[in-house]
């Protein structure tokens, strides 16, 4: 599941394996979990694992700034 | 006949008498006046003093850019306290430490931090929490702390504020020091009020000047963003982070911004877009940079997409607030250089016994002018290491330990650190501070922190660590750890685990030789992969890592 794999990136990537995982709609930014290239991780990784290509008018914090968003604009990106 | 005031707080003041309905400040979603915003501050120091908060108290004001960190700031101020910004990204022991060196009286920071790790510790008997939230009521667990929101309305009654002096304190800047302490940066008024009007004067500010501060305010160079858009009447559009670029871009472009301070690394996050959003970028005016050298390709870049807007590469440290800019008509020529020192100070480059070096030799860059510190909170010893005597009681240089040099034309050339500091994310890094908190992790017998280059950051924390023999420990508990104690931008990016570290004759870690291992291993031509991949895929560089003592 999309989630699913975008949990499991983030709670590698920038938690470490930490056995507590963020809630899939609080701030990602806010909660302290990424930062400014973090984002930029976190776009390659959509890029890449998902076969999307993330434009430059996507960055925004609508599209990006929790699982659920980035689920939904997974969801949307493939149609 | 009328003088220019002499206090940050009585800026705003003035400003807001000359300009009652002008925004001031935009940050989110709010748009407040100058009249509102010194309307609240005042209200705010007067629930203040009623609390007993005392002139020279500290207050710590944990939160992120925001309408009420700007409040807090020019509240305390008028209360006489002394402020220090923290950024809440920070944990709580960092928080805690900066509570404890500054003995601070008030805390003020948002409901959501108080539910994150084990939360605040006071030092003193009599300290208040202010909570900010929008609630009406404060948690649980802090039944005597304070409300934010009610503070910022207006009394009843009128409550003297007290009287305060230019040579008075107004904010302690805490910066990384070597030793664990936390290392606070002693700032009077006259410090403050100073550095902004040299500032302002270099880059020809005026009340049409729309400044867009994505600096946090816990940073010298975002906070006076506000101090100084507040003296010559413009507008600061603030905003937390420039992590959502197009969010950025897209209040550039609304609000018209017409000076945009930056750091190398935002620098980088807009030359890695597909296209350059030149057309989002119409109406600035200047851009500034400091924190760290600006790549003279990303200058040569911002000149050729933004032919019109005036680029000022700048130098400063946290200590003076300011040094130096490079005139922004000498930049297509000297893009290297950080220019002159700014109005109101004297620099000089020195070698160890102080004389001054020949033009163009390199050696240590020295200063001394009103914006120098007063010296480092509760910190005699390191406030004697720093300064310099000069030829009367009085005067004072500040060593700033950058070594510099300065070329016939009197343009400084930032040439290196006399010691173990990196720049990341334009944040100063003492290493032997990583490498003393991660001393802290069970299992482990030796630690060496390294800069690693990075696209972004510039440099980053790259930490090689040797293991007890019966330990089973893993790159993440390590990373994990830090994330507990260290701010964000100092937990490495890179862990390795190896087996020993090189030494020195003397037995000490060859610090020179792990850098030129990691060289080697970037260049590497079997890796075939670009550097920063290259640095952050952990196993591969682990397994690397282990032949570095048979060099």
């Amino acid at each position: 599941m999309i989630k699913d794999e975008i949990r499991q990136f983030i709670t590698e990537k920038f938690l470490f394996n930490s056995d507590d995982p963020p809630d899939d709609d609080v701030s990602l930014l806010e909660m302290n979990i990424v930062d400014s290239v973090g984002i930029l991780e976190i776009v390659s990784f959509l890029e890449s694992h998902f076969q999307i290509k993330v434009e430059d008018e996507e960055l925004t914090a609508a599209n990006l700034d929790s699982i659920n968003k980035i689920t939904s604009f997974i969801e949307k990106k493939r149609g | 006949m009328q003088f220019d005031p002499v206090l940050v707080s009585d800026w705003l003041t003035l400003t807001a008498r000359h300009f009652p309905d002008k925004i001031a400040l935009v940050s989110k979603g709010q748009r407040l006046t100058y009249c509102q915003v010194d309307e609240k501050s005042t209200n705010l120091a007067s629930a203040l003093v009623l609390t007993g908060f005392k002139k020279g108290d500290r207050a710590v004001i944990c939160l992120d850019n925001s309408p009420e960190a700007v409040i807090s700031i020019y509240g305390i101020l008028k209360a006489g306290g002394v402020f220090t910004v923290i950024d809440p990204k920070s944990p709580w022991p960092v928080i805690n430490s900066i509570i404890a060196d500054s003995r601070a009286r008030l805390l003020i920071t948002a409901r959501r931090k108080l539910y994150e790790g084990d939360g605040p510790q006071f030092s003193t008997a009599d300290s208040q929490l202010i909570i900010v939230d929008g609630h009406k009521s404060s948690p649980r667990h802090y039944p005597k702390a304070l409300i934010f929101e009610g503070l910022t309305e207006k009394l009843d009654a009128s409550i003297a504020l007290p009287c305060l002096l230019e040579n008075d304190l107004a904010c302690l800047i805490y910066t990384s020091g070597s030793s664990g302490k936390p290392k606070g940066i002693i700032c009077t008024h006259h410090n403050m009020v100073t550095a902004a009007r040299s500032i302002i004067q270099y880059l020809g500010n005026t009340k049409d000047d729309i400044v867009l501060d994505v600096l946090p305010l816990s940073f010298d160079y975002g906070l006076y963003q506000v101090i100084m858009c507040f003296m010559f009447g413009g507008t600061v559009v603030l905003e937390s982070s420039f992590a959502y670029v197009q969010d950025i871009l897209a209040a550039i472009d609304k609000e018209k911004v017409t000076g945009f301070p930056l750091i190398p690394s935002v620098s980088a996050m807009l030359l890695k877009l597909k296209k350059f959003p030149a057309a989002k970028l119409k109406s600035l005016r200047y851009i500034t940079n400091t924190g760290a050298a600006w790549p003279v390709s990303h200058i040569r870049h911002f000149r050729q997409f933004l032919p019109q807007v005036k680029l000022y590469s700048m130098y400063g440290l946290s200590e003076c607030k300011r040094v130096s800019y490079l005139p922004p008509e000498l930049i297509d020529e000297y893009p290297d250089s950080v220019g002159i020192p700014m109005p109101n100070l004297e620099v000089a480059i020195v070698d160890g016994r102080g004389s001054p070096v020949p033009v163009g030799k390199p050696g240590q860059l020295i200063v001394r002018g009103p914006t120098v510190m007063q010296g480092y909170w509760r910190d005699e010893k390191l406030t004697k290491k720093v300064f310099r005597p000069g030829r009367y009681p009085e005067e004072r240089w500040l060593q700033t330990g950058d070594v510099f040099r300065q070329d016939e034309n009197g343009l400084l050339y930032y040439v290196g650190r006399r010691d173990r500091q990196i720049k990341s994310f334009g944040h100063r890094i003492n290493l032997s501070e990583i490498e003393r908190v991660i001393a802290g992790f069970d299992g482990l017998t030796e630690v060496a922190a390294i800069p690693v280059p990075d696209e972004i950051g510039g440099e980053v924390v790259g930490v090689l660590v040797v293991a007890k023999k019966e330990k089973k420990i893993t790159e993440d508990q390590i990373k994990q750890f830090c994330r507990q104690y260290l701010e964000p931008y100092k937990v490495p990016r890179q862990v390795w685990l190896v087996e020993s570290l090189p030494k020195t004759g003397h037995g000490k870690i060859d610090y020179k030789k792990l850098v030129n291992s990691l060289k080697t291993l970037e260049k590497g031509p079997e890796t075939g992969q670009k550097k920063t991949t290259a640095i952050r895929s952990g196993g591969e560089n682990r397994r690397r890592f282990k032949g570095l003592d048979d060099h």
